[in-house]
């Protein structure tokens, strides 16, 4: 009788407090990899395998952009998993509106560019009210255009969905 | 002269019946004329005769005062018990096993480690390339591009800085 008693209780011991502090403790929840992290996790073989399809310009650009990806701090590559975790989770449609912004974007000059960005972190915590009044004003429409006003209009309105 | 007894299986029957006294009184004074002359069936006839001597004197223990008392208190019993116990009590040997209590513990640890962690008990140990996806050079792309739009456009730049690199 006592040996089956000892037996229970060294089960109990084994099996019940790790399993117990497991199920009970609050976990975390799993971030998820973004593309470019399974990437990086890939066996050299099956990235050299799948680049080895590319034309060999396209193939060093990717190569560099990891590199530059894998140069980032590991607060800035959380700050970017967090807002890709985020863009990731908005409609199809969304995503491809803010790509499509993007890209107008980036066709305008660096200084251009520079000024944009800056009046649109002005504009993203602004309420929409806020905002066409800060249009309005005369600050703004000697800094803008009328095609840049609205292209700070969409990007306002899209990006402050992804924070 | 007879030929001896013990060389064959059914002569050896004689020899048993002759000690068991199963013989006619001419086959046994045929035996034991044969004995006379034969130190094996002598020696054998003499074992099993030991053997019945022992087995004469041998009396069963006397069955004690209470044992009939005991017996009728425990028809008793399962003439009143209920039917659960009815079908417990023929399992209570089961359960009073070492063996039964160890796999009841194998088979709760087993539980136990399932329920802790599910996917490392499927996913084999060693292999951590197994479980990652593959992935084109298309997405990385994709990914990558919208990392940079988000770089750009939804974080918040220093005053003047200039766009972030391109990632």
């Amino acid at each position: 009788m006592r040996v089956r008693w000892a037996i229970a209780a060294l089960s109990a011991c084994l099996v019940v407090p790790p399993g117990f502090a497991a199920q009970k403790a609050p976990k975390a929840p799993a971030q998820k990899e973004t593309p470019v992290e399974r990437w990086i996790r890939m066996p050299p073989a099956e990235r050299q395998k799948a680049l080895a399809k590319l034309p060999p310009e396209r193939r060093r650009l990717i190569q560099e952009r990891i590199r530059q990806y894998l140069q980032l701090s590991p607060e800035e590559r959380q700050a970017l998993r967090q807002g890709y975790d985020r863009f990731s989770e908005l409609p199809p449609e969304k995503q491809n509106q803010a790509r499509a912004l993007f890209r107008q974007f980036r066709t305008l000059p660096e200084d251009r560019r520079r000024a944009m960005r800056q009046e649109l972190q002005k504009l993203r915590p602004l309420s929409e009210a806020d905002r066409e009044k800060r249009m309005a004003s005369e600050d703004f429409r000697n800094h803008f255009s009328p095609s840049e006003k609205l292209m700070l209009q969409d990007l306002a309105r899209t990006f402050n969905e992804t924070p | 002269m007879m030929h001896c007894l013990m060389k064959s299986q059914e002569d050896a029957a004689v020899l048993l019946d002759y000690c068991a006294g199963r013989l006619k009184e001419g086959s046994a004074r045929d035996v034991e004329r044969h004995m006379a002359e034969c130190a094996a069936c002598m020696e054998f006839v003499a074992g099993q005769q030991a053997l019945w001597s022992a087995m004469n004197e041998w009396s069963a223990p006397a069955v004690s005062a209470e044992f009939d008392a005991r017996l009728e208190r425990r028809l008793r019993e399962t003439d009143s018990a209920s039917w659960v116990e009815r079908l417990t009590r023929s399992l209570r040997p089961a359960f009073a096993r070492p063996a039964f209590a160890l796999a009841a513990v194998c088979l709760i640890m087993a539980a136990g480690l399932l329920l802790q962690n599910p996917r490392t008990a499927v996913v084999p140990a060693g292999d951590s390339h197994a479980r990652i996806e593959k992935i084109e050079p298309e997405q990385v792309e994709r990914a990558l591009d919208d990392m940079q739009m988000l770089r750009e456009l939804a974080s918040a730049p220093s005053t003047e800085a200039p766009s972030p690199k391109t990632l």
